[in-house]
């Protein structure tokens, strides 16, 4: 029933434009995830749906249903904000039973919805505990089954993972999505952090200043972005100019200062300049005299340890622009700040896309 | 059994929905708004349209007559000079204080919180009798008195408003200040002190209001000083020349009933120029509270500049030491000593006039019922309007009612009496004088619920209650099962403060009507020369003391229940 369609929304906060004519349709038990940087109008669209902030414009339609004008307690969704909002005052049995009891339902179906929720996140024991008393993740688990037991069909997840420290962070990731699947749940999630995105989401919508940049797999937005956005907010990706000489099917050719490419296809034509980018760990070191396509050289500034990877950073002749390189620890052992490294990037990898309005440096800004 | 319980469910249901109906909470939050302009803020405003209307009048009787207009000039010289001297000093002495409060972990700090809280629980009026008595034979200048007896009513207002907002700035400023080489008076002076400002500004308004308000204890002080020169010439504030001339401004059924203050004569056309004190007191300390709140936005502490070896020597052995010493030197001497001296006189026996028992009981029992009522309404139509403030969709709206809520508070409360009667009298409302009294009350002590609950809702996070709503819950269900046991403690707390001031208020009593005998009224006439009873007045003092002790604790205690919080 409630699959969930946005139509031209948008907000104003003082005139600046905080979302910005949202089109969008979510499926009936989809996982929807919206990520963007901060301020990019992410909970303000999920405030609108929940029916917290009114839109200026545009209609918000569940299961058919045009529900722009109605208040949140009729809409039949559930809203977990960044901080769960337990009530501090009740115990975690009355917040759970909250939503069944305010709704007038009979005693002993608020008991069984209750009980069924607690027991289905595991805190059925913690029913006599207060919220403070409980850690993160249970607390959590609280407000995950205090939304459930309104009875909804529609969880909207505002940072659900923010408040919780690292290591639980990604120990629970997936717990939120398998409860939605098991329970075939819609949920729109809301998060800053790409790799939560990517892992959780069946969809991925890419906001940035209020509009939807990207929409899709998460596969899809990683793999094919539309813009030098997304291309680095996903991953990392570096970056550099240069001018189109031809284009066809079989992929874009194109020149910076001396130096020859080959890239993927694209829309741009010929004279048109152009941005060009691969995902660092698309960027291969390979063997002085190998005989590869886009092949050219770099001195390593900065070697970082990370762990499993070392990351390096590069300056090239061929690309102006500083570049990322990702490789495992074993291999990048013997690389030293300094070593000239020859690299290459296959056709299939590198990207084009036209010169953002605003220019490349703007576009890339994280704020 | 069953059936009963599901018809009451049944019943609260319809109700429910009656009250969730947006139309029906449109119709109550418009009832009150107009409640609080109709009833509380336009009676309160009402005598300023008397200079329009009754100017005739006020040119002919007082502006045209220098007697009256030196005694009116000299009355608003003292009540100003008066209240800014006061706050003044109770910034300097109250600071120290504040900070050792704040700052400083030692046993018996509860005991010290109590102890300057203290005061508050006094009634003005007997305030008035104990500072006049304590320093009775070594001030003689109605100025001084009058300044002594106000460090006792404000000081414990500045230090509560200075304390509260030092304890929400961060100690971890100053001491970061003070890792990069700063020392402890530079660091309190350059970073701490600039961050102060609100708290300042709500203190100095908080000092100012009560100051220029006061008016039992002002009497019962100056009517103790002068004996039986005590009248309207000189050396009367602006308050208790509103009490001298309201009650000489009226007609009396024999001579000997006319106050021994009034010469013996009364003067019907004291009226206009009760009405012409009045309009000027309300309008200079809405003037004043203008400026304070400008000087708090606007002003930038001067001292930019810093001494660091002269600071640094500030800092350490004798210095601070002798501060500390003052400011608790001035609330042992100026404000502790002077409040309870009255508790002396309770002691001394014999020779003393039986006590009319019958009146006595009937003053308290007056005094508790007003604060009672005025407490529920201000309950009742306040918290409602506190909401609409905070949560309301209109924010200037919001803004403009809260500004108007104080206003209240700042007017002197006799010269609210005075209006507030002038505009029941204008209206044709006549003879139920404890009624009138009540909603003077009511209008005096509603800001101190409205404030109260709206900063509390404005503390709270509305992460709770948008949670709530997406959970199904109705607005009236959202507030009465999650914000409402949330900000509770500040909602007794708004309760206790407005029932305590309205038990011991004298000015907008006897304004209003001087034939309203609450207790502080009759502890004022117990100091009169001719009819004086100190016993008497120190009884009436010492139960009105104890009520309003245990409301405070009660207070104390409730409010430092923190609610639980996740």
């Amino acid at each position: 029933m409630p699959d969930i369609v946005l139509r031209g929304l948008t907000k104003r906060f003082r005139g600046r434009v905080a979302i910005d004519h949202v089109d969008l349709e979510v499926k009936n038990g989809e996982y929807m995830v919206f990520l963007g940087p901060t301020g990019a109008g992410k909970t303000t669209l999920l405030r609108m749906i929940a029916g917290l902030t009114k839109p200026d414009e545009g209609d918000v339609i569940i299961g058919g249903k045009d529900v722009t004008k109605m208040p949140p307690e009729v809409r039949g969704l559930a809203y977990m904000s960044q901080t769960y909002s337990l009530f501090p005052q009740l115990r975690v049995w009355d917040n759970v039973s909250f939503s069944p009891s305010v709704k007038g339902l009979p005693p002993e179906d608020t008991e069984r919805l209750a009980r069924e929720m607690l027991l289905l996140v595991g805190l059925l024991d913690r029913r006599d505990a207060y919220p403070r008393e409980l850690s993160g993740g249970m607390q959590q688990r609280t407000a995950l089954a205090r939304a459930l037991a309104a009875g909804t069909n529609v969880l909207l997840l505002d940072e659900p993972l923010r408040a919780l420290d690292a290591r639980l962070r990604i120990a629970l990731r997936l717990s939120i999505k398998k409860l939605s699947k098991d329970l075939g749940i819609t949920a729109l999630h809301v998060t800053h952090d790409q790799e939560e995105a990517l892992l959780v989401a069946d969809r991925v919508a890419i906001l940035r200043h209020g509009r939807i940049e990207q929409i899709g797999l998460s596969r899809q937005v990683y793999n094919d972005p539309v813009n030098p956005f997304v291309a680095q907010f996903l991953g990392e990706a570096d970056f550099f100019l240069g001018e189109v000489d031809e284009v066809s099917s079989a992929g874009t050719k194109l020149h910076s200062g001396t130096r020859h490419w080959v890239a993927r296809t694209s829309r741009l034509h010929p004279g048109q300049d152009a941005c060009v980018a691969a995902k660092s760990e698309n960027v291969r070191i390979v063997r002085d005299g190998a005989d590869v396509q886009n092949k050219f050289e770099a001195v390593v500034t900065r070697k970082l340890f990370l762990g499993r990877f070392v990351g390096l950073e590069l300056t090239s002749k061929e690309t102006k622009l500083p570049l990322k390189v990702r490789l495992e620890a074993e291999r990048g052992k013997d690389i030293e700040e300094g070593s000239r490294l020859a690299l290459s990037i296959a056709p299939k990898d590198l990207m084009v896309f036209p010169i953002p309005p605003g220019g490349l440096a703007k576009e890339l800004e994280v704020e | 059994m069953n059936e009963s319980k599901d018809k009451g469910a049944g019943w609260r249901k319809s109700l429910l929905a009656i009250f969730s109906k947006r139309y029906v909470r449109g119709a109550g939050y418009s009832f009150v708004v107009l409640f609080f302009i109709l009833m509380v803020l336009l009676p309160t405003l009402f005598v300023l349209s008397l200079l329009v209307t009754g100017w005739g009048d006020i040119q002919a009787t007082v502006l045209s007559n220098p007697t009256k207009m030196g005694i009116v000039w000299n009355a608003i010289g003292y009540s100003f000079g008066v209240a800014i001297l006061v706050t003044l000093l109770d910034i300097a002495f109250g600071l120290p204080m504040a900070w050792f409060l704040v700052r400083r972990q030692f046993k018996g700090k509860a005991l010290l919180n109590t102890l300057i809280d203290a005061p508050l629980a006094v009634p003005t009026a007997g305030l008035g009798v104990s500072v006049a008595l304590f320093w009775t034979g070594v001030i003689g200048s109605p100025f001084l008195l009058l300044m002594l007896l106000h460090f006792t009513t404000t000081y414990p207002y500045m230090v509560r408003s200075l304390a509260a907002i030092l304890n929400e700035i961060d100690i971890e400023y100053e001491t970061a200040g003070r890792t990069f080489g700063a020392s402890k008076l530079t660091a309190a002076r350059t970073i701490t002190l600039p961050l102060f400002r609100s708290g300042l500004a709500t203190g100095a308004i908080l000092c100012l209001a009560k100051a220029l308000s006061e008016t039992g204890g002002v009497m019962a002080a100056l009517i103790l000083l002068a004996g039986s020169s005590f009248g309207a010439g000189s050396g009367l504030n602006g308050t208790a020349l509103i009490g001298v001339w309201k009650d000489c401004s009226k007609t009396y059924a024999s001579p000997d009933q006319i106050p021994f203050y009034c010469g013996g004569v009364t003067d019907l056309t004291l009226k206009s120029a009760l009405t012409f004190v009045s309009a000027l007191l309300i309008i200079l300390s809405l003037i004043l509270l203008a400026v304070v709140k400008l000087l708090a936005l606007k002003f930038k502490f001067p001292l930019k500049k810093v001494w660091p070896t002269f600071e640094a020597r500030l800092s350490k052995g004798t210095v601070p030491k002798l501060r500390d010493a003052a400011a608790f030197g001035f609330l042992i001497f100026m404000v502790l000593i002077p409040s309870f001296f009255i508790a002396g006189y309770m002691f001394i026996g014999g020779g003393i006039p039986g006590v009319d028992w019958g009146s006595f009981w009937n003053g308290v029992l007056l005094s508790l019922s007003i604060a009672g009522v005025a407490t529920a309404i201000d309950l009742l139509l306040g918290i409602p309007l506190a909401v609409l403030i905070a949560r309301g969709r209109f924010r200037r709206f919001g803004t403009l009612l809260d500004v108007l809520v104080n206003i209240p508070y700042i007017v002197p409360s006799a010269a609210l009496g005075i209006s507030l009667g002038t505009f029941y009298a204008t209206m044709g409302v006549k003879g139920v004088d404890v009624l009138l009294v009540t909603m003077a009350h009511v209008a005096f002590t509603f800001p101190f619920i409205v404030r109260n609950v709206v900063g509390a809702l404005e503390g709270l996070d509305p992460g709770y209650e948008d949670t709530a709503r997406t959970l199904g819950a109705k607005p009236f269900q959202v507030f009465k099962r999650i914000s409402y046991p949330m900000i509770k403690p500040a909602v007794l707390a708004g309760a206790i403060m407005a029932f305590t001031r309205s038990v011991g208020e004298t000015g907008a009593t006897i304004s209003v009507s001087s034939n309203v005998l609450t207790a502080p009224i009759m502890i004022v006439d117990k100091t009169k020369y001719g009819s004086r009873d100190l016993f008497t007045a120190g009884l009436l003092i010492a139960l009105l003391t104890i009520i309003c002790f245990i409301a405070i604790f009660a207070m104390r205690v409730l409010t430092n229940r923190r609610p639980r919080r996740a």
